[in-house]
């Protein structure tokens, strides 16, 4: 008894010290910063209050930025779900060779570093960038379009980079229905795209809920491309919470943007698990 | 309620051949058993009837309606899979509400349309249940319900019963022999299990290779197997080899055992096969000598391993109520077989 819990105290000894350490004291620290005055003229106070959610709540300036963030972790959320879906159905059922050869390139962009590859959209989107230049010449346009410096080329960018997490989750949810589900459906005298809508999804439902969290929760907390892809001036939260930090110097009110986001994202998967029981009911125990 | 016919239906992979030119009659209200080890092809005929695959050649008939080409969801058939496939999101009503729906069956009617189809399996009381709060028994009974709710033209099983433990199999048999006669079904049933096909069945279709090799009702394929390969099937017999003598089977230097079955031709080696409860004991007398090296006691039959004098081991089921029930262990005994209960095929049609 005694050997074996002191075994077990020593197996989750390191993990509890890193978390405690590298996690649970500086969401304290900085939870007891959001909560710390702070005037331009002094920096952080000693008094405590709750002015720093309230300007953020109450101020058109902060909700716009928050509600922006939604907006945009909705939309790449959806199209990763849409792009991904189809992908995942082919990964499934392409035969085992092409199978492995397509999930390595699914998840061969994952390799290289987000800024790189924010880069590398910054080359196409630009301007005078690839596509424009491309769509210029065979005369398609005679303006360049605006896919940078806006909410198009961050939302290209951010489903470009997230859209792997969304496949590799849906495949395995893919994989999970058995065939013969989908062959009683179709014999009961549904057609096929009848078949996908009221027996795939729905059987696939715990991926594409895990999924669509984890591609939200990234996309709304993602920092480099919205600020290489959507340029200085393009606030979304996370953007917004390293100018509060880093050039306001303004720490309480970063820290309660932060928070904020923290509970925002909790609430969502929170609720997203709650759809998910409701919809899983039959499938898991 | 029609009839089903195939016509030359061939189903072909690359250069693999999995279903050969086959044709076949179930006719209106019967109930007709695909038998064969795995791999004849049972299962892709049976596919291909439902619209799951599409045939290399050949047709298939709805009575008189051709839907080789109809996709599956415009056929109307039901299928009943090993697997269940019931869907596990929706509760017991819902599944079998399924097919209706679509069929445009709603309100009141629906209610009781799938209500009626679950007391036919009785399981009435369980339509709020999810698939996974039943037992695998009760749920091929909603598979069973669900397939026949829409009441389809065609009702399909494959190996339906495989997934069930011994006991509850032989309920479900009973199950859907009553449910089928009732509702006079159309029926093709797909099995590696001969006693399944043997009990369900009005007639049984033995395949084996994308052939069939006999089609016929249950008494003539185990009284009179058509060939070498469903006399080796059928029942568990024992597969012997000799040569071929003047109406007799040489099984061995001197062992001797008469067939009325035999080409009148000798000379060949041949293949043998002896059904187990074909053979009869005898403490001595005519027939071939040999000892008893094994007695199994099974319950209602008693099976004897007797390993003949200078010959090959057989295996011998007797009743365990009949006179040879008590033999022991190292006993000399006499086998003999009827000569009609001998079958001789050629050895190259060994399948």
């Amino acid at each position: 008894m005694t050997r074996s819990c002191s075994a077990g105290v020593g197996l989750i000894g390191p993990a509890s010290v890193l978390i405690l350490a590298g996690f649970l004291a500086p969401t304290v620290i900085m939870a007891m910063l959001s909560l710390r005055d702070y005037s331009g003229m002094h920096g952080i106070g000693t008094d405590w209050t709750l002015s720093n959610y309230i300007d953020v709540l109450g101020d058109w300036f902060y909700m716009e930025i928050v509600l922006r963030t939604l907006a945009l972790g909705l939309v790449v959320t959806v199209l990763c779900l849409v792009v991904g879906f189809p992908l995942a159905l082919f990964i499934l059922r392409v035969g085992p060779r092409m199978q492995t050869v397509a999930i390595l390139l699914v998840i061969f962009p994952l390799l290289c570093n987000i800024v790189v590859r924010s880069f590398g959209w910054m080359v196409l989107l630009s301007p005078r960038g690839v596509i424009n230049d491309a769509l210029l010449n065979i005369g398609l346009i005679s303006e360049p379009l605006d896919l940078m410096y806006n909410l198009t080329g961050v939302i290209i960018g951010l489903v470009q980079i997230y859209l792997p997490f969304m496949v590799l989750l849906l495949v395995p949810a893919l994989q999970n229905i058995p065939a013969d589900v989908e062959a009683a459906a179709l014999t009961l005298r549904s057609s096929r795209a009848r078949v996908f809508f009221t027996i795939t999804v729905p059987l696939a439902s715990p991926g594409i809920i895990t999924g669509s969290i984890l591609v939200f929760v990234l996309s709304i907390s993602a920092l480099v491309t919205p600020r290489m892809l959507g340029g200085p001036t393009y606030r979304v939260m996370a953007t917004q919470i390293y100018d509060e930090f880093m050039t306001n110097l303004n720490w309480p009110s970063g820290a309660a943007l932060a928070f904020v986001l923290t509970f925002i994202a909790l609430a969502l998967i929170w609720a997203a698990n709650r759809v998910a029981a409701h919809l899983t009911r039959g499938i898991s125990a | 309620m029609t009839s089903l016919s195939l016509r030359s239906l061939t189903k072909r992979y690359d250069t693999a051949t999995i279903v050969n030119a086959v044709s076949l009659d179930v006719e209106q209200g019967q109930l007709v058993s695909l038998l064969g080890p795995s791999g004849c092809g049972k299962t892709t005929i049976l596919r291909m009837i439902a619209g799951l695959l599409d045939p290399t050649g050949g047709q298939i008939l709805f009575g008189d309606e051709d839907v080789t080409e109809l996709p599956a969801n415009r056929r109307n058939v039901g299928l009943v899979f090993q697997s269940y496939a019931l869907f596990p999101h929706m509760t017991v009503f819902e599944n079998v509400a399924f097919g209706l729906r679509r069929q445009g069956v709603k309100g009141q009617e629906l209610k009781t349309r799938v209500g009626e189809a679950l007391e036919q399996v009785r399981l009435g009381a369980l339509a709020e249940r999810f698939p996974r709060q039943l037992s695998g028994g009760q749920q091929q009974r909603v598979a069973l319900a669900r397939s026949v709710a829409p009441r389809p033209a065609i009702l399909l099983f494959d190996e339906p019963l495989s997934n069930l433990d011994a006991q509850l199999r032989e309920e479900m048999q009973i199950e859907i022999k009553r449910l089928q006669s009732e509702l006079k079904l159309t029926s093709l049933f797909v099995t590696h299990d001969q006693h399944e096909a043997m009990s369900l069945s009005d007639r049984i279709c033995l395949m084996s290779g994308g052939n069939i090799q006999q089609f016929a009702t249950p008494e003539e394929v185990y009284f009179s197997p058509a060939n070498g390969f469903v006399s080796g099937f059928v029942g568990s017999p024992n597969k012997l080899t000799g040569v071929l003598r003047d109406g007799a089977v040489e099984l061995a230097p001197g062992l001797l055992l008469p067939s009325s079955r035999a080409a009148s031709t000798g000379g060949g080696r041949v293949r043998v096969t002896l059904r187990q409860e074909d053979l009869v004991l005898a403490p001595q007398g005519p027939g071939l000598p040999g000892t008893i090296t094994m007695r199994i006691f099974e319950g209602a039959s008693v099976q004897y391993i007797v390993t003949l004098d200078k010959g090959p081991e057989v295996m011998v089921r007797v009743s365990s109520r009949g006179a040879q029930a008590d033999l022991e262990k190292d006993t000399a005994v006499a086998v003999s077989v009827p000569a009609d209960r001998v079958f001789v095929s050629a050895e190259e049609s060994a399948a």
